[in-house]
């Protein structure tokens, strides 16, 4: 095991705080590969859910999904692509894509990394063939390499070993705020000085099992993804990946690199409330709104990217945990969800969030919330339903999981003056 | 911010019904789905007891880190047999949301009204990232305890009842606070 004592030596409390700042970012998502795809998109208010192709979708009660079908595989130059889950190759493409962004890539063999990812289900493509293929052929015949990459943890390693990364790496499985939570690990990370550079984000694939299983618990709109609209049925679901380079200024500043924005808080807590319905009152997403406010030391917030599912009882929530932490000014704070537009990413949803709310900070421009015809007085909120140039400072992007996980993250415009 | 230990259990899914045992009722009468679920639920619920922390918490006081190893599979395996052999109509909408690793976290918050953040990390070695990632926590002052730990499967050729899991977990404090609540501090050392 790695610690030592349990006399814990090291005394974070009087490290100096870092600041961490995001110099690079790879995105892959419904709308395209890359950030200039998808920003185009995603100003223009496009939907690019469209009917499933890679199974047959026609006997559930939804049939649409934001399928990245634009993406097959990465190229590989250590690994055999053939072994790998699509969930590695989405991994491994858009964290070079972030690396080249950051123009890094060629430092990374010889810097110590922190990788910090969040999925919920891994290589769930493969671990879908392995099992079709027990069910017909038994548990003795079906063959074991089509596991290869069937667990949560098996895509970081296969990207340190194709970037060969030099580091340590950290896998975060918590539903839907898996990405935020690893963008807020790996902030700490850096900011308490334990890595200068940190790659994170967060990836899923579209898979039938998954499917099928929200399908089970009616959380599949059968028509248009409508959050925060009175007459909204359920969510959409997607498929991508969203990867960030995080770095300590000073380093940044010394390798001369193009600041994107700046990482500003983070926060998380627990509903302890129900496997999948959120706590109704939205009393614990506000404590993780709220612990992301108080670590950013409590900075006006100028547009909120909203976890919006679109189901009933998660807007309902997030409205009553964001009116409870604003009070009035929640009416007046901008407040969209993307994932009308490119579906609910699951464990990369969080981390593409933070991304589209980082560009939106960058080009000044509020996202719409597609699709949204009819207020809710129950989701009494800003909501923005076109695209405009705001003056956008800071964001507050909010994921809230199955099993009551929460966690938010603040995301600010980089300014020399902190 | 120094953490120290102040809570150990470790227990074998073969030592489950002893373990039933030394619960509180209000765990002795809870329904589990699975049983990996009774034995997070159980043996944290025993290490809390031990270590003085009143249940249901109630407050966002306590964390909650859990590594999970390939033992999570075996329920993902049920859910999925279920879709293959009856179609759609098998994907089950109980046993779905506990496909996903972070389910017995959860059950765990839910079970013992912990608010705190929960953060679940599926990887082989399940405590040494967690309890790293504890240690961080209380450092940085984001809680003042945390449990931290995991579950492992011990041996896939075992059944429930020989010990297939292995359940360990630690209750790690704020030294500080640990002295005003009079704890006891365990003097533990590993490799």
């Amino acid at each position: 095991m790695g610690l030592k004592n349990c006399g814990f030596g090291r005394q974070r409390a009087n490290v100096l705080i870092r600041r961490v700042v995001v110099t690079g970012i790879g995105i892959i998502t419904a709308h395209g590969i890359g950030r200039k795809e998808n920003w185009a998109k995603i100003k223009s208010g496009v939907s690019s859910i469209k009917r499933i192709t890679s199974f047959d979708s026609s006997k559930y009660r939804g049939k649409t999904g934001g399928e990245a079908s634009q993406f097959s595989t990465t190229i590989l130059n250590k690994l055999k692509g053939k072994r790998l889950d699509r969930a590695s190759h989405l991994l491994i493409h858009t964290t070079r894509e972030a690396l080249a962004d950051a123009n890094i890539i060629d430092a990374v063999k010889d810097i110590p990394i922190l990788l910090s990812v969040g999925t919920t289900l891994g290589g769930m493509l493969s671990g879908e063939i392995f099992h079709k293929k027990v069910i017909k052929r038994g548990l003795n015949r079906a063959k074991v390499s089509q596991v290869f990459d069937y667990l949560a943890h098996y895509q970081a390693i296969h990207l340190f070993k194709e970037l060969e990364l030099k580091g340590d790496f950290l896998v975060f499985s918590n539903a839907c705020a898996s990405g935020t939570d690893a963008i807020g690990h790996a902030f700490n990370s850096i900011r308490y000085g334990d890595y200068d550079v940190a790659i994170c984000g967060g990836y899923d694939t579209m898979n039938e099992f998954s499917f099928a299983g929200f399908n089970s618990l009616m959380a599949i709109t059968p028509s248009l993804c409508k959050p925060f609209d009175k007459n909204r049925e359920g969510l959409v679901l997607g498929e991508g990946a969203g990867i960030l380079i995080l770095e300590e200024l000073e380093h940044a500043i010394r390798r001369n690199a193009h600041i994107l924005g700046e990482i500003a808080g983070y926060g998380a807590s627990s509903d302890a409330c129900h496997m999948t319905s959120p706590e109704p009152s939205g009393k614990c997403a506000a404590i993780a709104i709220q612990k992301a406010l108080k670590d950013a030391g409590y900075p006006e917030i100028d547009y909120i990217n909203a976890h919006g599912t679109g189901t009933k009882y998660n807007d309902i929530m997030e409205t009553n945990a964001i009116m409870m932490v604003f009070g009035n000014k929640a009416k007046e704070i901008p407040v969209s969800s993307i994932k009308p537009m490119i579906g609910h990413l699951l464990g990369g949803a969080g981390a593409v969030e933070a991304i589209v709310s980082l560009l939106s900070i960058l080009y000044k421009t509020l996202i719409p919330n597609i699709n949204y015809k009819t207020p809710d007085p129950e989701c009494a909120l800003n909501i923005a339903t076109e695209a405009m140039g705001y003056n956008i400072k800071t964001i507050l992007s909010n994921s809230f999981g199955f099993g009551g996980s929460n966690a938010s993250i603040i995301i600010k415009d980089f300014l020399w003056k902190n | 911010m120094r953490p120290v230990i102040t809570g150990i259990i470790k227990i074998s899914s073969a030592d489950i019904e002893y373990a039933m045992t030394r619960v509180k009722d209000m765990v002795r009468q809870m329904r589990f789905v699975n049983s990996l679920v009774q034995l997070t639920v159980v043996s944290i619920g025993i290490m809390l007891d031990e270590a003085k922390i009143n249940i249901p918490v109630g407050n966002n006081d306590i964390s909650l880190f859990l590594g999970v190893d390939d033992s999570v599979e075996d329920i993902k395996d049920e859910y999925f047999n279920g879709i293959l052999k009856e179609g759609i109509l098998g994907a089950s909408p109980l046993l779905f949301p506990y496909t996903t690793p972070n389910s017995l976290a959860a059950q765990v918050t839910i079970a013992f009204d912990i608010r705190g953040e929960s953060i679940t990390v599926p990887i082989k070695n399940t405590h040494r990232n967690v309890m790293e990632y504890a240690v961080e926590c209380i450092d940085g002052k984001h809680t003042s305890m945390a449990i931290a730990g995991g579950i492992r499967l011990q041996d896939k050729n075992l059944t429930i009842k020989d010990g297939r899991y292995m359940a360990e977990f630690f209750l790690l404090e704020e030294a500080g606070n640990a002295e005003k609540r009079g704890s006891k501090i365990y003097n533990y050392s590993w490799e």
